[in-house]
């Protein structure tokens, strides 16, 4: 499985020997069964995880119920808002699958960008992406109506109808569960 | 006040800010001075329009700046940004033509910057890379904690959030922008603002 991990490191950034024996050194990969809580309402984080195979939810628990708010699968990183701050954090992660993920630490870090300063522009490159990319999901979410999501949920993510219940994938679009199916039924017989 | 001296109360204010993630020598700081980052901007000012290719990134030194889709001929705002709040439109970094516009809210001055300027800073002085990724690590645990308030919240609690987190910009914007960047229809977030003056009476 460190195999997985340079490969994909290996699209940005020149492998070194040096550095691919520090990956299979550090020990970093887990695996994680299916329903393992990465971390919960309330404690401290110290980990960021790389999904190298499997699929993370994060959700909240509002009012007793459960608000998920985005499933992290293949090559997607999760790094908690309160990660290394001493904050207790306001929601839970969850794998929904059995899972293998890179487990990332500030120590871990640290180390890393002091050898390999690669490593962290690579890190600062990858950051701005993502935060690229949340900025354009989270304008979709806004200018679009359930159904609309729902859509480009299906064109963007088709694998995750398949990967999560349907109650999950209600909150993560913002939906009500009810108003799910009618809006599932609605489009399978626009569509069929 | 002369423009050299607004010019270096501007330098001023952005110095300070990134001093508060790193320190910087008076090498860095001439640097920083030479590559003429500040624009003042009038309020309506296109910053950005849909279909542009672009290579520059904002930063918000004074005033306020938003960005907007037109959808069906409908301008829909996504996002503030206020003093010391930045943002690379996303395509900068996928090379392609603009989907969103953006606009200045207020008369405004702001820093922008390019990638050219990234890349050579970031040769002379490999410190500012580090800043750049605790930075953007920050913005991004942020922006991930308002999308999740977003999606788990209802209309009214966004609006409530925004009163507690960003009131500000209940005076700075006008409603219909506000709506929109709450994800409500102008005429519900009017009967919204109603119930709550009410409630609080």
């Amino acid at each position: 499985m460190e195999n997985e991990i340079i490969k994909y490191l290996a699209r940005y950034i020149p492998i070194t020997k040096e550095l691919e024996e520090a990956i299979n050194k550090s020990g970093f990969i887990r695996c994680f069964g299916k329903g393992t809580l990465l971390l919960e309402e309330g404690k401290i984080s110290n980990e960021c995880f790389f999904v190298i195979k499997g699929c993370i939810r994060s959700y909240y628990i509002k009012d007793g119920e459960e608000k998920t708010t985005e499933f992290y699968t293949e090559e997607q990183s999760v790094t908690p808002t309160v990660y290394g701050k001493k904050i207790p954090s306001e929601y839970y992660l969850e794998c929904i699958e059995d899972t293998i993920a890179g487990v990332g630490n500030s120590d871990l870090e640290a180390e890393m960008y002091l050898k390999f300063p690669q490593i962290e522009s690579l890190n600062r490159a990858l950051g701005e992406a993502i935060m690229a990319k949340y900025l354009q999901t989270f304008a979709e979410f806004k200018m679009s109506s359930p159904e609309e999501r729902y859509l480009n949920l299906l064109k963007n993510r088709p694998d995750l109808i398949q990967r999560a219940p349907l109650y999950q994938i209600a909150s993560y679009l913002g939906i009500k569960p009810e108003s799910l199916s009618r809006i599932r039924k609605r489009t399978i017989y626009k569509h069929a | 006040m002369e423009k050299q001296e607004v010019k270096s109360n501007m330098q001023n204010i952005l110095f300070d800010f990134i001093e508060k993630f790193i320190p910087l020598t008076e090498e860095e700081k001439i640097t920083i001075e030479s590559l003429n980052l500040f624009r003042s901007v009038r309020k309506g000012a296109i910053l950005l329009r849909a279909g542009q290719y672009s290579t520059e990134s904002f930063f918000v030194i004074k005033g306020c700046i938003r960005t907007f889709y037109v959808v069906d001929g409908v301008e829909k705002t996504t996002e503030f940004y206020l003093e010391m709040e930045g943002l690379t439109p996303p395509c900068v970094l996928t090379n392609s033509p603009s989907e969103l516009y953006i606009s200045c809210v207020e008369d405004s001055i702001i820093s922008v910057s390019n990638l050219g300027m990234e890349a050579e800073v970031f040769q002379k002085f490999p410190k500012f890379e580090n800043l750049c990724r605790i930075f953007s690590e920050q913005l991004l645990a942020k922006k991930q904690q308002n999308f999740d308030e977003y999606k788990t919240s209802s209309p009214e609690q966004r609006y409530l959030n925004l009163l507690k987190n960003r009131s500000e910009l209940i005076h700075r914007a006008p409603q219909h922008q506000l709506a929109s960047y709450l994800g409500i229809k102008p005429q519900s977030l009017s009967r919204l603002i109603a119930r709550i003056v009410k409630n609080k009476k």
